[in-house]
């Protein structure tokens, strides 16, 4: 009896918080999203008009793409740039790697909003860059703000640090000394890092670029704010279906569309990828 | 020339030389240890070789050609290392077959070699699995492998034994003595295990503090130590402690309750200090008698304990000037513990050196 | 010493991506002591702003309210990723990949999907007004996975063989748990807390859909921030960055002192061996 005790608090107390919490109100927006809103009333009756709307209206899809469109490019700068910095750290930071990847965290941690705010700081009407150009005597620029551009640097901005820290995390874990190996066995640096160090980090690299694309797909704040006319997101306009609009039943759809789009990434992502071929070993006590 | 030469080879690490000057040529065919204790710098040395720690000073030459500067890749040199690094995320095959991608070798020929590799090391099977799929020996035979398949010019082997156990190991010795012989090309290795490196080499070279202390045949490193250094950590020994005094050809030590008798010894001027060490196995046993005068190179003892070790005993004998060792062939007539016992040896059978200067 | 051009490109990524980073950060502190918030370059100083900003009452009770959660979310999330820690590396045996996928699943969906599908929930399901607990409860999903995923790397290097050891000395389960397992996994746990209050602190997505009415610090911030950036904002931001560097340098020492790791390993002996 004490033996089954132990499992069922460990394992079943969380599995009942997440089943509760997390899976019976994904379930219920899958519920909700085959209903309809009337004038601010829900009617409960199963039709799938939601997605036809969704389908048909271009501007959704017009979101959709440009939501895929400004995740893609987000998540492969951030990537892109988070490699050689998490590199950098690895290689050069020596005693200081923990403060430098602390530092990362920093940004991260202090919420949505609040980042938002210090990017309108940085390129605001009012903001740095601008009072620096006024400051200089030139016209404020007004071509960066609410622009896609815009929306995109305060993307990179608010997930950057994520992404640096979990390729971070994979290069700190990664043995640097199967490098050597490579390299006395015959390989260029050039072909080490593609024969080893590449594929053993692409795991982790993957997740990086996940956790960054799947928010990013569903931003709200920094396309709002940051972004132009033209610069309406899918998760922007979702959020918009909970507020203003009222029409529930139509974000509920977009939010399953949303949920569909994240689950088919990491779907791919896992089928693309043989996580032997990256050196994955089971999860466990290793 | 010989094939290999290192020439005033010296590394430094902040303030710390972790090689120090070292010079040594190996010749094609050898199979030569780097021998020393943890720290002694001869990983660091190994690696210098290998091409992964560019050498503070000196030079490092590879069949005539000065590597010094060359990046590992260029060397056409391999290494089987103590902790294996396979490639983690490749299977046994694709981990054999590396160093030949590399070299860029036409699939039919990394196919054969591979093959060849796999034979001669008893893979056949395993060539799918992966690193984590095996057990330690086999990881063991894989690392060794991926060693031997590019057929390099010199093979760096670091403690590639330090992770089996002991029966693995003693099998593998024999078997990486046999490949060495029969692909005729230098094996470089590095071991703090003294049996190992005594199983295998040809030569020896004992290293400590970043030098090299000697560098001989293994015979002469076990029975002709060079440096006190030396007797101790090659081999089990006895140590005695006394004061030096010449006559004709031999050097004779007095300590307390004890009196040697060595070799002559120039280098020890009357009333230094100086050290003696016996071998365990060189110091043979006899029944004490009453009436027993005491005679150079003998003291009365009485045996402690008595530890089996298959073919011959040790006998931890309690004399007065404290314990010491020796280990009889099973052959021999046996002791039990609490007997009294003469303890001899021979005059050529003592090592002495200076004790000066130690503490 | 070469000096190598590739070191040089990855450093001034490095040190750029600093800048980008904190040149904000830098540039909204200037602003918020400073009478020229605007261009406070050189700043005129004055405290002003943030007095204003501590005299106004929506902004305490946001406080209050953000404090609440993110204690709350806090403790409940890291107690579940402790339990759901041990559990996974103790009795799941091989269902643990299955168990760790369900964990860790709330990394993969966006914040604005769980507030909005925890609104649906609770809204149309079972008929709930904007709430605190309900706020709270969906917080903690999201700084569950987190938590999990902080305190595994701590435990991963626990031997678990140190239970058993002390279990056949005669210790019951509980005081096994007193005596040997917490007093090693704390700083994990606390580390896990640190991380997980400051999420849930800083969060609107999530809080925003399941709060109603009831502000916190993240919302009326947002709320402002609809009417444009005032020197009130910078003010506001500038003071929670001032409690995250805090915090964080808690977790710094923590994790200078060696007490805790986070997947962070000591730095490989270079081989002077």
């Amino acid at each position: 009896m004490k033996a089954r005790l132990a499992p069922a608090l460990f394992l079943g107390l969380p599995t009942a918080f997440l089943v509760a919490l997390f899976v019976l109100p994904l379930l219920s927006m899958l519920v909700l999203s085959v209903w309809r809103t009337e004038s601010y009333h829900i009617i409960r009756e199963f039709n799938l008009g939601n997605y036809h709307v969704l389908a048909t209206e271009g501007a959704y899809m017009t979101f959709l793409v440009r939501s895929l469109v400004m995740a893609s490019v987000v998540s492969l700068i951030c990537t892109a740039l988070a490699w050689p910095i998490a590199y950098a750290i690895i290689l050069y930071g020596g005693r200081y790697r923990l403060l430098l990847t602390l530092g990362f965290a920093v940004p991260f941690l202090t919420g949505e909003v609040l980042r938002i705010i210090a990017l309108q700081g940085l390129l605001g009407p009012i903001g740095l860059l601008n009072g620096v150009l006024m400051a200089l005597g030139a016209a404020p620029l007004r071509v960066i703000m609410y622009t896609n551009v815009a929306s995109a640097i305060g993307l990179v901005y608010l997930y950057l640090p994520i992404v640096v820290t979990v390729i971070y995390l994979s290069l700190l874990n990664f043995d640097q000394r199967l490098i050597d190996a490579a390299k006395i066995f015959g390989a260029s640096p050039a072909r080490a890092f593609i024969e080893v160090t590449w594929p053993l980090n692409l795991f982790g690299t993957l997740i990086g670029f996940a956790l960054c694309f799947i928010p990013c797909l569903s931003a709200t704040l920094a396309p709002r704010f940051l972004g132009g006319p033209n610069g309406t997101l899918y998760g922007m306009a979702m959020a918009q279906q909970f507020g203003e609009s009222g029409t529930w039943a139509l974000g509920a759809a977009m939010g399953v569309v949303l949920f569909a789009v994240s689950v088919l990434l990491v779907v791919i992502v896992a089928r693309l990828v043989d996580l032997r071929r990256t050196g994955f070993t089971g999860f466990g006590r290793g | 020339m010989a094939y290999i030469t290192l020439d005033g080879v010296s590394k430094q690490y902040g303030s710390v030389w972790a090689v120090d000057r070292v010079t040594m040529a190996i010749e094609k065919h050898e199979f030569v240890s780097l021998l020393g204790p943890s720290g002694s710098g001869k990983t660091t040395l190994l690696r210098i070789i290998a091409g992964l720690e560019t050498p503070t000073q000196g030079r490092v030459l590879i069949d005539g050609e000065d590597v010094t500067h060359l990046p590992p890749h260029r060397r056409g040199v391999a290494m089987v290392f103590q902790e294996f690094l396979l490639f983690p995320h490749r299977t046994v095959y694709e981990n054999l077959a590396f160093p030949l991608r590399m070299l860029k070798l036409p699939k039919g020929e990394i196919e054969e070699r591979v093959e060849w590799v796999l034979g001669i090391l008893a893979l056949r099977g395993l060539e799918k699995r992966y690193p984590n799929q095996l057990s330690g020996g086999q990881q063991q035979r894989v690392a060794l492998g991926r060693g031997l398949v590019g057929r390099p010019k010199v093979l760096l082997l670091d403690e590639p034994l330090a992770n089996l156990d002991r029966e693995l190991r003693q099998e593998m010795e024999v078997e990486i003595r046999k490949h060495q012989t029969a692909l005729g090309i230098p094996f470089i290795y590095v071991t703090h295990n003294q049996e190992e490196a005594l199983s295998m080499s040809d030569r020896i070279a004992v290293v400590r503090g970043g030098r090299i202390e000697d560098f001989a045949a293994r015979t002469d490193i076990y029975d002709r130590p060079k440096t006190a250094f030396i007797a101790q950590f090659v081999g089990r020994s006895n140590r005695f402690e006394g004061l030096a005094a010449a006559a004709g050809d031999t050097t004779t030590l007095r300590g307390e309750g004890i009196v040697i008798e060595a070799p002559h010894h120039p280098g020890l001027p009357a009333g230094s200090r100086a050290a003696a060490y016996v071998k365990n196995e060189k110091i043979r046993l006899k029944p004490a008698t009453p009436g027993d005068a005491p005679a150079a190179n003998a003291l009365a003892a009485t045996i402690r304990h008595v530890i089996l070790r298959g073919a011959y005993a040790e006998y931890v004998l309690g004399w007065a000037g404290g314990e010491i060792v020796a280990s009889r062939p099973r052959s021999e007539a046996e002791f039990s513990a609490g007997t009294d016992v003469v303890a001899f040896w021979d005059k050529s059978d003592v090592d002495l050196f200076s004790a000066t200067g130690e503490p | 010493m070469r000096v190598k051009p590739g070191k040089i490109a990855l450093l001034s990524i490095v040190v750029l991506t600093y800048l980008f980073l904190y040149l904000p950060i830098l540039h909204i502190g200037l602003a918020s002591f400073a009478r020229n918030s605007i261009f406070p370059y050189p700043p005129k100083w004055t405290l002003d702003t943030m007095q204003r900003l501590f005299a106004s009452s929506l902004y305490q009770t946001a406080l209050g309210n953000s404090l609440i959660i993110g204690f709350a979310s806090a403790t409940i999330a890291t107690a579940l990723a402790g339990l759901a820690t041990i559990g996974l590396m103790r009795h799941a045996g091989r269902r643990a990949p299955l168990y760790l996928a369900l964990f860790i699943a709330p990394l993969f969906i966006a914040e604005v999907l769980l507030g909005i599908s925890s609104l649906i929930f609770n809204g149309l399901f079972l008929g709930l007004q904007g709430n605190m607990v309900s706020a709270v409860l969906a917080n903690v999903v999201h700084c569950f996975s987190y938590a999990l995923l902080i305190i595994a790397t701590q435990l991963y290097r626990y031997d678990w063989r140190l239970d058993d050891a002390a279990m056949v000395f005669g210790a019951s389960p509980a005081r096994t748990f007193f005596e040997v397992t917490l007093p090693l996994v704390w700083p994990g746990l606390l580390g896990a807390f640190i991380v997980t209050f400051i999420m849930a602190f800083n969060n609107l997505e999530i809080s925003f859909y399941l709060l109603g009415a009831t502000p916190t610090l993240p919302s009326a911030a947002w709320g402002a921030l609809r009417y444009g950036v005032k020197p009130e904002l910078y003010a506001l931001a500038t003071c929670v960055n001032l409690v995250v560097f805090l915090l964080l340098g808690i977790m710094f020492v923590l994790m200078m002192t060696g007490l805790v790791t986070f997947g962070h390993r000591p730095e490989r002996e270079r081989s002077a061996v």
